[in-house]
């Protein structure tokens, strides 16, 4: 149990069993769609949420700690009536003077009365809102303290803020368990009693297929991490060898960090805006295609190479030579990378895409 | 040297009339030897092929291209119509454009010449594959034909399945791909003793009876799920057209023109098929047209299997390591499974096929499939006809929720009279 309490507690894991539970599935899966099944879908994955500046005037005057704009992992949205809830996905709770405050403040802010203004929509386009705050149980009394706190210095302050709520998740041996409050029971029309949606069969590990791999932002165990950074490398390699196998020879084909990582994770690469987290990620995808490199030119000398002003490029002469060439990366595994281990910063760290 | 197939001037070929008027006349002396017991030339076949670009699912301008890269001569007789030579100059067939992503080559060479012929053209191609007919889309077209035909007539099913992934103690048979086509009868003399689950029924019966106990037959027995083969009657005559899971079509009617119809008519639900599995399908993150560049959310459907007889550990344990562990699987993937325990991997991998992505959670009771967007609708139907042969054939499928045979209904239904030629 003690994993499974480490996996609930990794937001990477929070956030693709939320994406999980808006998905359309059949009765027979054995993740249940407990959003979709209320009418939620996701709206926007971690969508940019600039405060207007009537708010952010307000709070200049006040030391209270917020953030011009936040960025919650999701936004979830039921268009039979109008709901929107901005979701959170955090390992363990913070306290009100923790750095993380001022994002849940913001989060706060932006759930109440103008949240339509905020998500570009017109203002009967939204009829009920929400931060909802997304913990393993165990984390979920502290959380629902914390958000009573941070709504309670805001309301004095005569700030507009938003309802709060906790969606708790917990380990149980037969499945996980989405635990809501009761404002996450009435808002997401989830009810009162855990609900079960990632059966657990067979002694297996329950998680679920991963949309998103990998975030650099977010904390979490070495052995996640290391999970994580391989998925997302395995995804970079089929990516190369895809686009190897398709190729009609001769042909030359330029790999860049940036269309590497969108492809590996459907597009959402793009999304960051942290240029550390955004450098850490090309340095990933560096560290994966230099020992890329060495495996395949080992079986078809020069063939894979990096080229300053193009990236990483591969040459594909003829059809023998293709043949070569995909199975040579198709023998690569990425677990031979000590994945533990970060890459160290390199010399083109600062170049854009490469 | 005994010709392969009989030669015919493609030159004195000059129009699809003149194509579908001399396969029609060999057609109709073909169908009266096998009356007579006395064939002795090769009947016509259709082999459906799909063409891909590679990358966006679209077939490229020049086809000819495309097939030259694998050793076969196309010259133009018509619009969207080719005479096909292989590398040496022999004639193969023609080659007839039906719909933008679904050709049929007509052929009048054997079998034992024919299937290795296509074999070699496809195999190492990522711009072509075969038509997969599952037992669930013939279960689909099965219906069609009780519709279609009078319920006197005699209908034509085979079923096949064969559990090649229960580990028999005694024989441990390597997984090498194997072509999905009318099968070689094995020598008594040599032929291995092997067990484990194995069927192949050959069902020649009177539609109607057919129609009321197949359902009964099939709860009892569930390999009767996986239909490999199914004839529809031709209305021309006696006999009719022989649809395989590999998109051969053998005609065994009098009628070319009748078998060209029933072609036409199954590649355009193949191609409505194809179309709705990858628009429910596809996986990406989009952005909302509200605010562009800012709010992006997931779109797409799973695939979900789920078996019926879960497999047993063993099972469980053999199909992953002969997929994964074998370049030349039957299921044509690539990937590195990542265990999550005893019955469940993760495969953030490809089909080797066609050398696109797709992520795969594969468990004892059944299988999850991300279909990221761009990755061709072929993949999943492969998948299906694969699973229903190999590991369960009452395995139920749904694409998100919908189940699959649905979808297959509502392509066989959106066919429209004006839209066959």
């Amino acid at each position: 149990m003690t994993a499974l309490n480490d996996l609930i507690a990794d937001p990477l894991f929070q956030l693709n069993s939320l994406l999980w539970l808006t998905q359309p599935l059949p009765a027979v899966s054995s993740i249940r769609p407990l959003l979709l099944e209320r009418g939620f879908v996701v709206h926007a994955i971690g969508p940019l949420l600039p405060l207007p500046p009537d708010i952010r005037l307000a709070l200049a005057d006040l030391s209270i700690a917020t953030q011009g704009s936040a960025r919650p992992d999701a936004v979830l949205r039921r268009d039979r009536d109008m709901r929107y809830g901005l979701v959170e996905c955090k390992g363990k709770a913070f306290g009100t003077k923790s750095s993380t405050a001022a994002q849940a403040r913001t989060l706060v802010i932006a759930a109440g009365s103008q949240m339509a203004e905020i998500l570009g929509l017109a203002a009967d386009e939204v009829q009920g809102s929400v931060a909802a705050y997304w913990v393993p149980t165990q984390a979920g009394v502290e959380m629902h303290e914390t958000l009573g706190l941070l709504h309670g210095e805001l309301a004095d302050a005569k700030i507009a803020c938003g309802t709060t709520c906790v969606l708790g998740l917990e380990a149980r041996k037969d499945a996980i368990y989405l635990v809501p409050d009761d404002v996450a029971g009435e808002f997401f029309g989830l009810g009162k009693t855990p609900l079960p949606y990632l059966f657990i069969e067979d002694d297996n590990d329950p998680r679920p297929l991963y949309f998103i791999p990998y975030d650099p932002d977010s904390c979490r165990s070495p052995g996640d991490d290391k999970y994580c950074k391989r998925i997302l490398f395995e995804r970079i390699q089929a990516t190369v060898l895809g686009a190897a196998g398709r190729a009609t020879p001769p042909a030359e084909l330029r790999f860049q960090a940036e269309d590497l990582l969108n492809s590996a994770m459907l597009g959402s690469y793009g999304l960051w805006e942290n240029r550390d987290s955004a450098k850490h990620m090309r340095r990933l995808v560096r560290q994966l295609l230099a020992d890329l490199e060495k495996a395949v030119c080992t079986e078809v000398a020069g063939v894979l190479s990096y080229v300053e002003t193009a990236g990483w490029v591969l040459r594909i002469e003829n059809e023998a030579s293709q043949e070569r060439v995909c199975s040579a990366l198709a023998k690569y595994t990425p677990e031979a990378i000590d994945l533990s281990q970060d890459p160290q910063p390199g010399l083109f760290d600062d170049a854009p895409d490469l | 040297m005994v010709p392969i197939m009989p030669e015919i001037d493609i030159g004195a070929v000059k129009s699809r009339r003149d194509m579908v008027r001399f396969l029609d006349g060999y057609s109709l002396e073909r169908k009266e030897e096998l009356d007579e017991r006395k064939s002795k030339r090769p009947l016509v076949k259709t082999q459906l092929l799909e063409v891909l670009d590679g990358s966006h699912c679209r077939p490229g301008e020049d086809y000819s291209r495309v097939f030259e890269r694998r050793g076969l001569r196309l010259k133009v007789i018509d619009h969207d119509l080719y005479g096909v030579r292989d590398d040496k100059g022999q004639s193969i067939g023609f080659l007839e454009r039906l719909s933008p992503r679904i050709v049929a080559l007509y052929s009048m060479l054997e079998s034992k010449h024919l299937t290795p012929a296509v074999r070699r053209v496809v195999i190492g191609s990522s711009e072509l594959d075969w038509v997969w007919l599952s037992g669930l889309t013939f279960s689909v077209l099965w219906d069609l034909v009780v519709k279609l035909s009078p319920p006197g007539r005699f209908a034509k099913l085979v079923f096949t399945h064969h559990s090649v992934y229960e580990v028999d103690e005694e024989l441990e048979e390597a997984d090498t791909e194997e072509e999905l086509t009318e099968p070689q009868e094995e020598s008594e003399d040599t032929a291995t003793v092997i067990e484990r689950r194995a069927a192949r029924f050959q069902l020649i019966d009177r539609i109607h009876v057919v129609s009321e106990r197949l359902g009964a037959l099939q709860r009892t027995y569930s390999p009767l799920y996986a239909i490999s083969q199914l004839r529809f009657p031709s209305p021309a005559g006696r006999g009719g057209h022989d649809f395989y899971e590999n998109g051969r079509v053998t005609n065994r009617s009098v009628s070319f023109r009748d078998h060209r119809l029933h072609v036409l008519f199954v590649s355009r639900i193949y191609e409505q098929l194809l179309g709705r599995t990858e628009r429910q399908a596809w996986y990406s993150v989009q952005t909302s047209l509200k605010t562009p560049g800012e709010f992006r959310k997931i779109i797409g459907a799973p695939l979900t299997v789920q078996f019926v007889e879960p497999l047993s550990t063993t099972t469980f344990e053999q199909w992953i390591k002969s997929t994964f562990e074998r370049s030349r699987n039957r299921f044509r993937l690539w990937g590195h499974p990542i265990r999550l325990g005893p019955t469940k991997v993760h495969v953030y991998g490809l089909d080797r096929h066609l050398w696109q992505p797709i992520f795969l959670e594969l468990t004892a009771k059944g299988c999850l499939a991300i279909i990221p967007n761009g990755t061709c609708g072929n993949t999943v139907q492969r998948l299906v006809t694969n699973i229903q042969r190999y590991l369960d054939p009452s395995a139920k499928v749904f694409l998100g929720g919908q189940r699959y045979e649905e979808m297959v209904q509502e392509a066989s239904t959106s066919i429209s009279y004006d839209s066959l030629e």
